[in-house]
């Protein structure tokens, strides 16, 4: 095979690998939490079905002072308990170290209800024709299991009956 | 004497010295262009073409919905799997001299690599506007382009780079119409759709320049008139049109594809082979419309309120028109004179069917309007297989 082929099938490996390593560090290496579930709605698409949602420990968290001090862009950090189901700590716009049996999730500011969105955890992609079951265990009594690295990087790993 | 292909021949000779590499990639570029395909080359480029559009989609549909049954490890191990079979397939037509099929074999291969990356973004449940994927992917597909000189892995790389763009930093990515807010958005890059095509234009003209990637100008010079030319083509209906058009609200991304559109105009303008100074006026007459309107849309100007100015507005993209077709016989690249051609004639069609019916019975305004078409579609077979007859063998 021509060096310059070699060259390119190795990028094109290297690109699938660096999509993988990032998830899975946070897989293998993060803490767990187990975050309670505020909606879900399901969604067929290409990539089949997903549900979408919102946790209700990131629900009018923010004081009106960070309201005012909010950038879109601007990254938020919510700390919790690693309890089951996980407690609100604290929020912030900077990185926060978490003590013993805490973690934190970055997301960014939704709408004017002083809300946190984690855009990172916020889809699940379910097998074709699950969601509808899925959306009517809405709420409270379905838990996200999520894992979640020293950085506050998220991966969702899967929902769970509380 | 041994049998070989041209591309051995050259790559020997360039090896024993007895020619200059970038003579060689030259010689190579002519022959892709004008040798003499065996019968039935384009038909069989068009079936492989779409052979492997095919079997990506099936695949990355068959493992999709197979997902249940597997755990992460086979999951992954599965597209590793089908990717390195597609290379394989690709890299034995590639041998077996099936230069059509390999070049079908080697876009399977990007689309693929394409597949498996959302199929990976899939599995860890990473966000619809994951605008990293299509970065990485066409990163990927770059490469390969120019590992193998693939025109339609060129060709690939656009419309991915542009998702990547619109993705990037904006949009919620939650609900399926989000993935396409960038289009039509004034935060997305629905004002900036032109400046990007003058960039795309300006790398394939500086691809010209380049040994390794000359294959891909053409592709690129005529993805990057498209880009450039639909929005201003589609202002022409209204100033209310064009306003909303380039009305932007502008984040930083906005101002750097702005400053990164211009960098690029002057890279081409001082780099790039253009030995004709009405070309580089061109260019600088261009870049001045496409990277002015949506300044003039980011302060508020509104084309709308100066009516009589307007007026001037559909006779410069008429004449930006046929100048594109003038650049497309001297670059001897038919995709320019198609897309100049189709501008002129949508320009003249958008202003007959504004002015028809405020004149006219609708009738009669329905009747001109289909003589007025078949009359511009023989236009423009007539002209465009002259000027494309009128290429050098």
């Amino acid at each position: 095979m021509r060096p310059a082929i070699v060259f390119a099938i190795l990028v094109q490996v290297l690109i699938m690998v660096l999509v993988l390593i990032p998830p899975l560090v946070v897989r293998a290496t993060g803490t767990v939490v187990y975050l309670e579930t505020e909606k879900m709605d399901p969604r067929a698409l290409f990539r089949g079905d997903y549900v979408i949602l919102g946790y209700k420990l990131a629900q009018g968290i923010l004081t009106e002072e960070q309201q005012r001090d909010r950038r879109a862009s601007t990254p938020v950090y919510v700390t919790m308990t690693t309890e089951r189901p996980a407690r609100f700590v604290a929020v912030g716009f900077e990185r926060p170290e978490p003590t013993e049996g805490q973690a934190c999730i970055v997301g960014r500011i939704r709408g004017w209800n002083g809300s946190v969105d984690f855009p990172q955890i916020a889809q699940y992609f379910v097998p074709e024709g699950t969601g509808g079951v899925l959306e009517s265990a809405r709420g409270a009594n379905l838990l996200a299991k999520v894992a979640v690295a020293g950085d506050c990087r998220a991966v969702l790993l899967g929902l769970e009956p509380r | 004497m041994a049998k070989m292909d041209v591309r051995e021949a050259l790559t020997l000779w360039r090896q024993a010295g007895l020619l200059e590499p970038g003579k060689a990639e030259e010689l190579s570029q002519y022959l892709e262009r004008h040798a003499p395909a065996p019968g039935g080359g384009r038909a069989l480029r068009i079936f492989a073409g779409f052979g492997a559009v095919l079997v990506g989609l099936g695949l990355i549909l068959f493992v999709g919905s197979h997902w249940p049954g597997m755990s992460p490890i086979v999951r992954i191990l599965t597209l590793f799997l089908a990717y390195g079979l597609v290379v394989a397939a690709a890299w034995t037509a590639e041998i077996r001299r099936y230069p059509r099929v390999a070049g079908a074999m080697w876009l399977l291969v990007s689309l693929v690599l394409g597949a498996n990356i959302i199929l990976f973004g899939q599995m860890f449940n990473l966000s619809l506007t994951f605008w990293q994927g299509p970065l990485l992917w066409m990163v990927g597909a770059l490469a390969l382009a120019y590992a193998v000189r693939s025109r339609l892995n060129a060709w690939l790389a656009v419309p991915l780079g542009l998702l990547a763009l619109g993705w990037a930093g904006g949009g919620h990515g939650w609900f399926t119409d989000d993935q396409w807010e960038f289009l039509v958005s004034a935060e997305g890059l629905r004002a900036l759709f032109a400046a990007i095509g003058l960039a795309l234009l300006s790398i394939g003209l500086l691809a010209q320049r380049s040994a390794g990637w000359r294959f891909a100008s053409g592709t690129w010079i005529t993805w990057g008139a498209l880009i450039v030319a639909a929005p201003l083509v589609l202002g022409t209906v209204d100033g209310r049109v064009l306003d909303w058009l380039f009305r932007m609200h502008p984040g930083l991304k906005h101002w750097l594809i702005l400053v990164a559109s211009a960098g690029l105009v002057t890279a081409a303008l001082l780099r790039a082979s253009l030995d004709d100074p009405k070309l580089s006026a061109l260019l600088v007459g261009l870049a001045i419309v496409v990277l002015g309107l949506p300044l003039l849309g980011a302060t508020g100007f509104r084309a709308h309120d100066y009516g009589l100015l307007f007026l001037f507005y559909p006779l410069a993209i008429f004449s930006a028109s046929l100048l594109t077709v003038w650049l497309g016989v001297r670059a001897q690249q038919s995709g320019l004179i198609n897309i100049g051609m189709g501008a002129a004639a949508v320009v003249v069609l958008i202003q007959y069917f504004s002015w028809s019916f405020r004149l006219l019975d609708r009738a009669l305004a329905f009747v001109l309007g289909g003589v007025l078409l078949i009359v511009l579609a023989l236009w423009i077979e007539r002209k465009r297989r002259h000027l494309i007859e009128g290429f050098a063998p």
